[in-house]
């Protein structure tokens, strides 16, 4: 801004000036936040996908073998002990299953080029419902926003590329009511930003302290040190299904002798 | 997801639950406590271990007790235990028992656990005498590349004990045996050997190893070995039953005489 300019504003102009900096600040601000959360989400999506298919199956076939075993115990011993103990463990071995080969599982590996980060920044730049000009703007926004995570996650660049054309916004097409009113709108708009930056940190750290976060960061430490700790849990509860089996059958033949 | 929500709480929210879902039967959460239980069952080990390299060994066997109730399938433990039982270490000696643990960490594929299991099948040491579980569980290690156990599977082969003999068989494991360089540390003893599956074998353990100095080694070491009459087989089998001693690490209590195979006074040649 040249200097002599600045000397024939009045006060709320240049508080107006001062306020639009700290807003495109905040807005360069919040785009690489975004970005940051939606990464997040998709890395943690791709690794939860991974680990069902990979680990939570075999759980899901070990649950299944301890309900065999415990359905045979019922049925041999009769008692309601035995029998609600057995409807529980078939209920685990449901709820495993259901979790195991669900929507979760079937995520896919998450590697995003450059140019569909770009991209996705360059979304969120223009369509950011923080910077609506009012509701119903907000709300094309906040749906488009949606659509922009998804598409993202996806690794849709095409589809990202249809809502910036979608949405041809004039980020400055505000109706010039006066520095008062653009003062107001501006400051509004900051106090939106402001509080949408910190539900992001609080949405990173949720995520950040969740279990499949906190088995993902072992699981990378261990890849560090050239360990491979998914295998190690496969061949772990592998061992376990063996020994399940084993005892399933033990018990069959010891009750239904050929 | 519903991409028509109009309020800003809409951001995909869903996707975050899902991911944040902590109940106890979660899936993910399951295997984080599997882990520790693991992680816990490996400190165990390691303070056994630690005992056992100071010759406290009834403090290395409580360790290693606990490590296996922790985590039942933990190899390495399982096989320490063995051990422990194996020379009496911490626990009256029990070489029955040493090959249940023994057994437990051989199917797991812990290539020391599988030799000597094959050693006690082969020389009645614990276990009855057995040529063709020796030569099951010495082909398993001999197939990680355990030296000594691809020498001792070519000497069932050499004469006679795995039926029907089998020269090339016995060739080819000795040959294997020698591109090895034969090594000759005891039973087990370094950590990273237990881990390691046939890795680090060749490196020497820490714990002091004699290599077999018998005249029998020699001799089974060449690449071409003569057809042997009786009499001679029958020499080279109590020579190579002697060796056995070679085996016991000198920091080792005295074997009590019960349950020893007496040289190869009982052997039948098949």
């Amino acid at each position: 801004m040249n200097s002599e300019i600045v000397c024939h504003l009045s006060p709320e102009e240049q508080e107006l000036a001062r306020k639009r900096e700290e807003l495109a600040f905040l807005q360069a601000e919040l785009t690489d936040r975004e970005l940051f959360l939606a990464n997040l989400r998709a890395e943690l999506a791709a690794f939860d996908g991974r680990y069902l298919r990979e680990v939570g199956v075999l759980y899901a076939e070990l649950d299944d073998w301890n309900a065999k075993i415990a359905e045979y115990v019922a049925e041999a011993d009769g008692s309601n002990e035995a029998k609600s103990a057995a409807a529980e463990a078939r209920g685990q071995a449901e709820e495993s299953y259901a979790a195991s080969h669900g929507e979760a599982a079937k995520a896919a590996d998450f590697s995003p080029t450059p140019e569909l980060k770009k991209l996705f920044r360059e979304v969120v730049r223009q369509i950011h419902p923080d910077n609506a000009a009012d509701d119903a703007d907000r709300a094309v926004r906040n749906r488009l926003m949606a659509e922009a995570n998804l598409a993202y996650r996806r690794g849709d660049a095409d589809a990202l590329r249809r809502i910036l054309e979608e949405y041809k916004s004039s980020p400055e097409s505000v109706k010039g009511e006066g520095v008062g009113a653009d003062l107001v709108r501006v400051l509004r708009q900051i106090d939106r930003i402001v509080k949408r930056l910190a539900q992001i940190e609080a949405e990173a750290a949720e995520l950040a302290s969740s279990e499949i976060a906190l088995l993902m960061a072992k699981v990378e430490t261990a890849t560090a040190k050239g360990r491979n700790l998914l295998a190690e849990m496969k061949l772990d509860v592998q061992r376990r299904i063996d020994l399940a089996r084993n005892e399933y059958e033990d018990q069959f033949s010891k009750m239904r002798p050929r | 997801m519903s991409a028509g929500e109009e309020n800003r709480s809409a951001l995909v929210p869903a996707q975050t639950a899902a991911l944040t879902k902590a109940g106890a039967k979660s899936l993910a959460a399951r295997g984080r406590a599997d882990l520790r239980v693991r992680e816990e069952a490996e400190e165990w080990l390691q303070k056994g271990l630690e005992f056992y390299y100071k010759r406290l060994y009834e403090d290395a066997f409580a360790c290693f007790e606990r490590g296996t109730q922790l985590c039942p399938n933990h190899s390495a433990t399982q096989l320490m235990l063995g051990v422990l039982y194996y020379y009496g270490q911490g626990v009256p000696q029990d070489r029955a028992q040493a090959a249940v643990w023994y057994r437990m960490a051989a199917e797991q594929g812990l290539v020391e656990a599988q030799f000597s299991l094959g050693f006690q099948y082969n020389f009645q040491d614990g276990l009855p005498r057995d040529y063709a579980l020796a030569a099951f569980w010495y082909r398993k290690a001999a197939e990680q590349g355990h030296a000594r156990a691809q020498r001792q599977l070519g000497a069932l082969y050499a004469f006679g004990q795995v039926v029907p003999p089998d020269d090339e068989q016995a060739e080819i494991w000795y040959r294997k045996a020698t591109e090895q360089g034969d090594a000759d540390a005891p039973l087990f003893v370094d950590y990273a050997w237990l881990c390691g599956e046939g890795e680090n074998l060749n490196q020497p353990s820490p714990v002091q190893a004699q290599p077999m100095q018998s005249k029998l080694h020699s001799f089974l070491s060449e690449r071409q070995y003569p057809k042997l009459s009786d009499a001679e087989r029958k020499a080279s089998l109590e020579a190579f039953d002697q060796t056995k001693d070679d085996l016991q690490p000198s920091t080792c209590d005295e074997t009590s005489g019960g349950d020893q195979p007496s040289g190869s006074g009982g052997t039948t040649l098949t």
